[in-house]
């Protein structure tokens, strides 16, 4: 049984919330900058007051608990948990402030939104947003996929209480001895990835004669979102805007190389490249990948919209890959979802999106080694009944090293697969409560939970108050993938008796 | 002397990293391509 | 006599065949409706924003109606009519444009799009001014020296702890 939280538990949380909240004011000052290059004065006021008001804030609680102890799991799965709504709250003031949002509520969300790297958005008119606030939309995306905490991590925190706050995060891989230098090896990889990827992206607007300036800021923006599988766009109509299958081809590539484990990236990095053909996860997902794709291109047997081979390529292959790998970018009206195509396509990108991409990456949903994991028990079991009683059944696989498949592996991956299951179906119900359909209200459900951004039109500034809190509390739950959750509720609980 | 062959040999790996993985995202799109083409075939035949 | 009445009534059904491709047609029906106009000759207006895309011949501008948006293809003689696009604090150009709708464009990989064959500014657009509010700067002052004045206390406390330490 896990004891109560104690007051030392409570002092340590709100201590490091405190180291949290300060950085978070930093990172804040980055807008500034876009906004003076730009002559924003008033966003720039809007994001100086929201700094000052964290350091402010961080001030008060590492005032009130300045003790620095280290971290053990239970207080690190709980500083994780409300880190992300504190960082909701936090990060919502700014674009609040920008007059582009109906509600608090409104802002929160589409903070909670980008931090949870899901990409649904609430705003009103980005068309015609200050670069400064449309930056810091993208800019929470980057900050949350990378990990709010490992940002953290790289500044503030000493060795050991990182790793329970890295885990609490939903990453399990130790991927380099010390977790310090895990954390600088994914920053590493995700800038290399972010000149690579902007480079080329601002070669192809300027090419289609886009100003400099608005070309690299686009390049910068879709970049973060794209690697970081948010889904944010700069413009309403997000990637459809562009209208180029250059642009889509680039950014489907993105999604590809940002779902993937990063200790597979390390391993491919360090000279180890059978990594990518041997890796058990990744194979599941390219399979995953092309059978769901299939799929969706069979769901339009019936009713056949498109006007030849290319436009039904583009159409079906950039959803289901935006779906899989949990970006949320699209290139298609709501309208083309809603009337274009049948619920068989539409159920192709529901278990897509369902399913997620890999573990240890910037995806959501139930990832590709639980499935793989959940596979591989089934095969184990049916060896163990169709095999002499005597025999010892062994299931491997190879996942950066090679492991033995274990029955608690089996248990935990079972378990956090219902429980997505469950949240999916409980938030596709509450959408139906409100009175959606329920093909959209499952999908919508769906795409908040596994952190997609796909959207069939019930996210809207207009949707009820109560459907946007359903969301917001999938979005979170989706993006810890539970355990966190669970062990904050229970440190909540115990704050009311505290030993 | 040693450091420049250990730098250059971590720049190595580090770049042919990088144009590995991006033979992933090819093939990928490639499978797809020929797995919507036959479909697309299928269903114009109908 | 008769004759010049029934080229009166020519030309009023001329006019009027002309006038009814010329009726503005709200982008929420085109994609509402979308069959009922796919394929078909169509007007409808909206603001420009965000950038002008392409090159060579082909251009792209998307066009705002209300909450609707949809992307209409140029040349480069139309392109240059337009001047301001929507972005923060400039309202861009309201345009009239007249052209194929399609629903799903077999030359543009299956875009929805309107290949423009006449353009006009309707309203021209306009920057817009930014307010600052005073209140925001005195709260920000405000945030700034209380949070610089824990800092040095907690500093202060730390010191104060420090030395005492090594008295003891």
């Amino acid at each position: 049984m896990i004891p109560h939280f104690s007051r030392e538990d409570v002092n340590s949380i709100l201590h490091y919330l405190g180291k949290l909240i300060y950085g978070l004011g930093a990172v804040m000052l980055a807008p500034v900058f876009i906004g003076i290059i730009n002559r924003e004065w008033d966003p720039s006021i809007d994001f100086i007051l929201s700094s000052l008001l964290c350091l402010f804030l961080g001030s008060l609680l590492l005032l009130r608990f300045n003790e620095e102890r280290d971290l053990n799991w239970r207080q690190g799965m709980s500083l994780v948990a409300i880190s992300w709504i504190v960082a909701m709250f936090l990060g919502a003031i700014p674009i609040f402030l920008s007059g582009h949002y109906n509600s608090f509520l409104d802002a929160s969300f589409e903070a909670m939104s980008a931090f949870a790297t899901t990409g649904l958005t609430l705003a009103n008119n980005i068309d015609h947003m200050a670069y400064s606030y449309n930056f810091w939309r993208h800019f929470m995306c980057f900050i949350g996929g990378q990990g709010i905490i490992l940002v953290a991590l790289t500044l503030f925190v000493k060795g050991g209480s990182a790793f329970k706050v890295y885990v609490g995060e939903a990453r399990e891989e130790k991927i380099m001895p010390n977790i310090v230098q895990t954390a600088r090896f994914i920053w590493f990889v995700s800038l290399t990835y972010l000149i690579i990827g902007t480079s080329i992206l601002f070669f192809i607007n300027l090419v289609r004669n886009v100003s400099p300036g608005r070309a690299l800021f686009h390049s910068i923006c879709i970049f973060m979102a794209g690697w970081d599988t948010a889904g944010f766009a700069v413009q309403t109509q997000n990637i459809l805007y562009y209208h180029s299958p250059a642009v889509e081809t680039v950014t489907g590539m993105i999604f590809l190389l940002g779902a993937v484990n990063f200790g597979v990236h390390y391993a491919v990095w360090t000279g180890r490249p059978r990594e990518l053909i041997k890796n058990f996860e990744l194979k599941i997902y390219m399979i995953s990948i092309l059978v769901l794709f299939a799929l969706i291109c069979a769901g339009f047997m019936m009713h056949f919209p498109f006007p030849n081979y290319i436009s039904f390529f583009r159409t079906t292959f950039y959803q289901l890959l935006s779906a899989h790998t949990g970006v949320g970018y699209s290139n298609i009206y709501v309208q083309d979802f809603l009337y274009y195509w049948s619920p068989v396509a539409l159920m192709g990108v529901i278990i897509a999106m369902g399913l997620g991409g890999s573990s240890s990456s910037t995806s959501g949903g139930i990832k590709m080694l639980r499935i793989g994991l959940f596979f591989k028990g089934i095969k184990k079991e049916v060896r163990i009944l169709t095999s002499p009683e005597s025999a010892v059944i062994v299931e491997k696989f190879h996942h950066i090293k090679d492991v033995t498949v274990q029955d608690n592996h089996i248990k935990m991956a079972v378990i956090i697969i219902l429980l997505y299951i469950i949240v999916y179906l409980a938030g596709g119900l509450a959408g139906s409560f409100y009175g959606y359909p329920f093909l959209s209200s499952l999908f919508e459900s769906v795409s908040a939970a596994a952190n997609v951004g796909l959207s069939m039109g019930i996210t809207s500034p207009s949707m009820p108050d109560g459907l946007k809190i359903v969301y917001i509390a999938q979005m979170w739950l989706g993006r810890l993938e539970f355990i966190s959750v669970f062990v904050m509720i229970k440190f909540m609980l115990s704050l009311r008796s505290p030993q | 002397m040693e450091r420049l062959i250990k730098y250059l040999k971590i720049t190595y790996r580090w770049i042919t990293g990088i144009a590995i993985e991006l033979i992933y995202p090819f093939i990928t799109f490639a499978a797809a391509a020929i797995i919507c083409f036959l479909l697309y075939l299928a269903i114009i035949k109908k | 006599m008769k004759v010049k009445y029934i080229l009166i009534f020519l030309c009023f059904l001329l006019l009027s065949y002309k006038a009814f491709a010329l009726e503005i047609i709200p982008l929420r029906q085109l994609f509402e409706q979308a069959p009922n106009y796919d394929g078909k000759n169509v007007t409808v207006k909206g603001e420009a924003v965000g950038d002008i895309m392409g090159n060579g011949e082909t251009f792209w501008v998307n066009i705002r109606d209300g909450d609707f948006f949809i992307g209409v293809v140029l040349d480069s003689e139309k392109r240059s009519i337009i001047k301001n696009l929507g972005r923060y604090r400039v309202k861009g150009d309201i345009v009239k444009v007249t052209g194929t709708y399609k629903v799903q464009c077999p030359q543009h990989y299956g875009d929805r799009d309107i290949h423009a064959e006449t353009l006009e500014i309707i309203e021209e657009g306009r920057r817009l001014e930014e307010t600052v509010e005073t209140d925001k700067i005195v709260l920000s002052i405000a945030l700034g020296f209380a949070a610089i004045l824990f800092i040095f206390y907690s500093h202060h406390r730390k010191f104060r702890k420090d030395s005492g330490d090594q008295q003891n």
